[in-house]
């Protein structure tokens, strides 16, 4: 049932990014295997993963420091390593992995739920991971595995007083890093992510590097209006707007199809979101339910963060636009995380067949 | 427990644990539900209600305005023969408004379009970044010049991929062309960029800021009517700055410039400039000049200064750099307009001058028969004649005839005494210098071209001043050697060819000085005349102390000058001893000596034909070549034959070539 919604997912991606063929092929192709990939999902019993949590955990920890050790740089930050065919971006993958990890901690440790011991634990199991993606540098991927951290502490019903701590925390760390910080004289962001995250709150004045991103954005999508340009009308994306296929994807979009074709394309994502909040609530168990929540919070995170970005209601964050934006780590992690999610909807009613399957 | 929406009943969850886990779904599904609704409403905002703001935002980036440079009007000669013309030619330029990044720098994208830009081109990308920050600067809205006439590979290679080049583009201009080659090319002047300095200041002028201006010459001085009036067009792009479909929104076409119709006669040019190149070429001169101008206008017929250049390789010395190179590395300077910037001494050909000084102060009559020695012992020196050849007691037309230096030394020797002062051994005697200035030498002669020299004409207050921290005191005043050097063009006194023909002019027109002009006509493209310089031209009367040229001071000159050219005496019969009746000319050769030891004197003529009614009148120097009458004087010869189209190749015998007199 969730899966007509995924093929228009799919259908509208091929449409927006086909510009040159380039790009059109290699995300027709990245499409193509994240098919695949989403029935190889849809087979995982997640049970039988969740025995090597830790496993999964070193693997992950694994690959992005590798990234910083050997990865190939873009544009001064280096998030690939090169396999040749195409380049991997370990950090999005493990998006996925953060929230298998995250489930089966909480599923394993289940009877310390409540205690600050298992909170702490959960924090500490995401800070490093995160923490080295930050590094690479990537903020955007970094706050995804946090947002996950956070719905997954929330699901598993932890205690608000330490959501609230947990909060005030991070908010005091934000404001130290942005506000404090700096007017001291120490840098913890890049100048430009400095710039990117404070340029939204006056795009127009600010026709520069950054504030130029968002301009142009916003120039695309207005321009759009209620029904669009149409593909071939589109001058604003082709011409002016940065990165129109990966991270300024929506902008792209907005102009081709206007209001009418944007909006569908929201409710799409809330389609999307919906169904997976339903297939969480009929999950056979409390580990398919936290994955659940940690994939619908993946994609609810993303697609908030990123067309917020676009229309200038949220700091821009190099955050692709999941099934969206071009890039074959991205496409495969989202097409992934379907599969996973859709597997979750099937074994339904039956969750001890369903654990008992592949045993 | 709230109500939940039904999708959210655990029913089939079992015994899952925390009973608050409902509810706390509930929260994320509505967090998720204010998610969507809020991007929907800004959608709503940007798309539905301000859409026209951002459409006008869009289309602002998609209408461009594209200067179009306006063909520059052609220089030709008198008689229509096209000397300067153009030449359409493509410069890659930069929008520097699509480079613009924070705080006057250029954004990334930029950085990497024009850094792509340079490695195909070969240049250096921040050679192409400091033009488009400098263009940033002035006006954004200007197309900022990256490479100035682009090859046709580049031109090709950046028309198919304007897309790989956001900001790029190509733009015709007006490069300058010569039909005429090296003819008259110093005085035609170069077109060039505007310079970064003078920016401002043809800004203020009405100019785009990317023309190309007259810098030098002709194409200097009429820039205001050779340079058109650049239009504008409003096309529709696309991003890349493509333009799109049909495209064209508005457009004001450029306005061609002018055409400067000048007074240079062909014919005369010619055979001015090959005369001049085939005399140098007999003994490897480095230089000479000539000018050829009509004694009663002053209109300059022809104007020739070698080495030249053809001018071409200047316009095309941003792609081919070699030439130019070549050409300022000479040490014979082939850029310097020698004949309007040259300064020389001019020898015998002053004599006219030394005598007119006499005649009318009263020292000598033109009639009185004054002894003509080989050598003359003047104040303890000896002053002897050219190759110590001496004549028979002879009057001043005889004198000039076969140009006798002690003639002219015993005149100075008679004007020092008249002044001298005893004590000192000096003299602030000036009669001879009040009349060479009278006849515009010493002061530049105002032709309608920039870069005139003044030339000098010495006397005492000169001495005192430019000797003034000589050790040896005497050198401050004015000596008796000083005087009999001037009486014969020379000692310190330079003269340029343009002063010497203005002042043969005078001598050939009854005593004004012409003021000597290039242009004779403003031309519109569409034919009519916008300005004609024949109207309202000046010249100033011959005058010292109130005395003028009367014809009893000028006819013994002009009969002498008759003579040199047309006795069997004189020291340019051989030359121009067989010019037909009605062709006769008049002048004076000079055989300027030069202080550098073993080195040839400079070769000088200057005349006027016909000799009973001038219509040109022509001064040519050969540097360094030897006697006036062997190589400058056949130069002059062809130039007033070709002016009065007398046919040379049926009868070469007219000019003949030049013997070893001075």
């Amino acid at each position: 049932m969730g899966f007509g919604v995924i093929v228009v997912g799919a259908a509208t991606r091929d449409d927006i990014v086909g510009q040159p063929n380039f790009y059109l092929f290699r995300q027709l192709t990245y499409g193509l295997a994240g098919i695949v990939a989403i029935f190889l999902a849809m087979a995982i019993d997640l049970h039988r993963v969740a025995r090597y949590a830790w496993v999964l955990f070193g693997a992950l920890c694994g690959a992005v420091v590798a990234v910083l050790a050997i990865g190939s740089s873009v544009r001064g930050s280096t998030r690939w390593i090169d396999l040749g065919v195409f380049q991997l971006q370990p950090s999005e993958i493990g998006k996925v992995a953060m929230i298998l990890v995250l489930s089966a901690v909480a599923v394993e440790r289940s009877a310390q739920v409540g205690t600050w011991r298992f909170t702490l634990l959960m924090v500490g199991v995401t800070a490093p991971p995160a923490g080295i993606v930050f590094a690479q540098p990537d903020l955007g991927t970094a706050l995804v595995y946090f947002a996950i951290l956070g719905a997954v502490l929330f699901l598993t019903c932890v205690p608000w007083s330490h959501l609230v701590t947990i909060g005030a925390t991070i908010f005091a760390v934000a404001l130290g890093i942005l506000v404090v910080l700096p007017s001291v004289g120490v840098q913890v962001l890049k100048p430009y992510q400095y710039e990117r995250l404070v340029a939204f709150t006056n795009a127009s004045d600010n026709r520069s590097d950054s504030g130029y991103q968002l301009y142009e954005s916003q120039t695309a999508i207005g321009s759009g209006g209620a029904i669009g340009r149409g593909i071939d009308g589109a001058n604003q994306t082709r011409g002016f707007l940065p990165e129109r296929q990966t991270d300024f994807v929506f902008a792209s979009a907005s102009e081709m199809f206007g209001f009418v074709g944007a909006s569908l394309l929201i409710l799409a994502y809330g389609v999307i979101l919906w169904r997976g909040l339903r297939i969480i609530s009929r999950a056979p168990s409390r580990l398919e339910q936290l994955v659940g929540v940690g994939i619908v919070t993946m994609f609810g995170f993303q697609v908030m963060v990123n067309i917020g970005m676009t229309m200038g209601i949220m700091p821009i964050t190099g955050i692709p636009l999941p099934l969206m934006s071009y890039g074959g780590s991205q496409t495969l992690t989202s097409m992934i995380a379907v599969g996973i999610l859709l597997g979750i909807g099937q074994t339904r009613g039956t969750p001890a067949a369903g654990a008992r399957r592949w045993r | 427990m709230t109500t939940q929406p039904p999708f959210l009943r655990p029913d089939s969850t079992g015994d899952l644990g925390d009973p608050r886990f409902p509810n706390r779904l509930a929260m994320l599904a509505a967090a998720a539900a204010v998610v969507i609704g809020v991007l929907l409403v800004r959608l709503w905002f940007l798309q539905v209600v301000s859409s026209a703001q951002y459409e006008r935002r869009a289309s602002a980036n998609q209408v461009r305005t594209i200067n179009l440079a306006a063909p520059r009007g052609a220089i030709m000669a008198r008689d229509g023969t096209v000397l300067v013309r153009n030449r359409p030619t493509d410069d890659v330029i930069a929008r520097p408004q699509d480079f613009k990044g924070r705080g006057g720098q250029i954004s990334e994208r930029g950085r990497q379009v024009l850094a792509r830009l340079a490695t195909r081109l070969g240049q250096t990308p921040w050679s192409f970044q400091s033009r488009v920050i400098t263009a940033l600067k002035k006006n954004p809205y200007e197309d900022a010049v990256l490479l100035r006439q682009a090859d046709r590979t580049t031109v090709n290679y950046l028309a198919e991929r304007q897309r790989d080049f956001p900001g790029i583009g190509l733009k015709q201009a007006y490069l300058r062309s010569y039909p005429e080659g090296a003819m008259a090319a110093q005085v035609l002047g170069d077109v060039q960029p505007i310079f970064a300095e003078d920016f401002k200041a043809y800004i203020k002028r009405g100019y785009v800021g990317d023309e190309r201006v007259g810098k030098s010459g002709l194409e200097s001085s009429y820039e205001s009517y050779l340079a058109g009036t650049p239009g504008s067009q409003q096309v529709q792009v696309d991003a890349a700055g493509q333009v799109v479909g049909a495209g064209l929104v508005s457009a004001t076409p450029p306005i061609t410039g002018n055409t400067l119709r000048t007074s240079i006669d062909m014919p005369t040019q010619r055979a001015l400039q090959n005369g001049i190149a085939r005399q140098m070429a007999r003994n490897g001169a480095p230089g000479g000049a000539g000018v050829a101008i009509d004694p009663s206008t002053g209109e300059i017929l022809g104007v020739a200064s070698l080495p030249a250049y053809d001018p071409a390789v200047i316009q095309d010395a941003t792609r081919r750099p070699g030439p130019v190179r070549a050409i300022r590395r000479d040490p014979r300077n082939p850029f310097l307009d020698r004949a309007i910037s040259g300064q020389y001494p001019v020898g015998s050909t002053f004599k006219p001058i030394t005598a007119i000084a006499a005649n009318a102060s009263g020292v000598a009559s033109p009639s009185e028969i004054i002894d003509c020695p080989a050598k003359l012992e003047l104040f303890g020196q000896t002053f002897g004649n050219f190759r110590f050849q001496k004549f028979a007691p002879l009057s001043l037309p005889k004198a000039l005839e076969v140009s006798c230096d002690t003639y002219f030394y015993e005149l100075a020797r008679r004007f020092y005494e008249r002044s001298n002062n005893s004590s000192t051994g000096s003299s602030q005697e000036t009669i001879i210098q009040d009349w060479a200035r009278a006849f515009g030498l010493g002061s530049v002669a105002g032709i309608d071209v920039g870069g005139e020299s003044h030339g000098l004409v010495p006397d005492w207050r000169w001495k005192k001043s430019v000797f003034a921290n000589s050790v040896e005191p005497s050198d401050k005043f004015w000596k008796p050697g000083d005087t009999v050097n001037l009486s014969v063009g020379q000692g310190d006194f330079l003269a340029t060819p343009l002063q010497m023909a203005v002042a043969y002019a005078a001598i050939a027109n009854g005593g004004r000085v012409v003021t000597p002009t290039l242009a004779k006509a403003i031309v519109a493209p569409n034919g009519s005349v916008v300005r004609n310089f024949d109207a309202g031209r000046t010249s100033r009367v011959v005058t010292v102390g109130g005395k003028e040229l009367t014809p009893e001071l000028l006819d013994p000159i002009r009969q002498g000058l008759y003579q040199v050219a047309n006795a069997p005496e004189g020291t340019g019969y051989g030359v121009f001893g067989k010019l037909p009746d009605g062709a006769k000319l008049a002048g004076k050769t000079g055989t300027a000596q030069v202080r550098k030891a073993n080195t040839e004197d400079h070769s000088w003529f200057v005349g006027y034909a016909p000799a009973n009614a001038p219509r040109i009148a022509v001064a040519v120097v050969i540097e360094n070549a030897g006697t006036g009458a062997s190589f400058a004087a056949p130069v002059v010869c062809e130039t007033v034959a070709a002016y009065l189209r007398l046919d040379l190749k049926a009868n070469p015998e007219y000019c003949g070539a030049g013997g070893q007199s001075n």
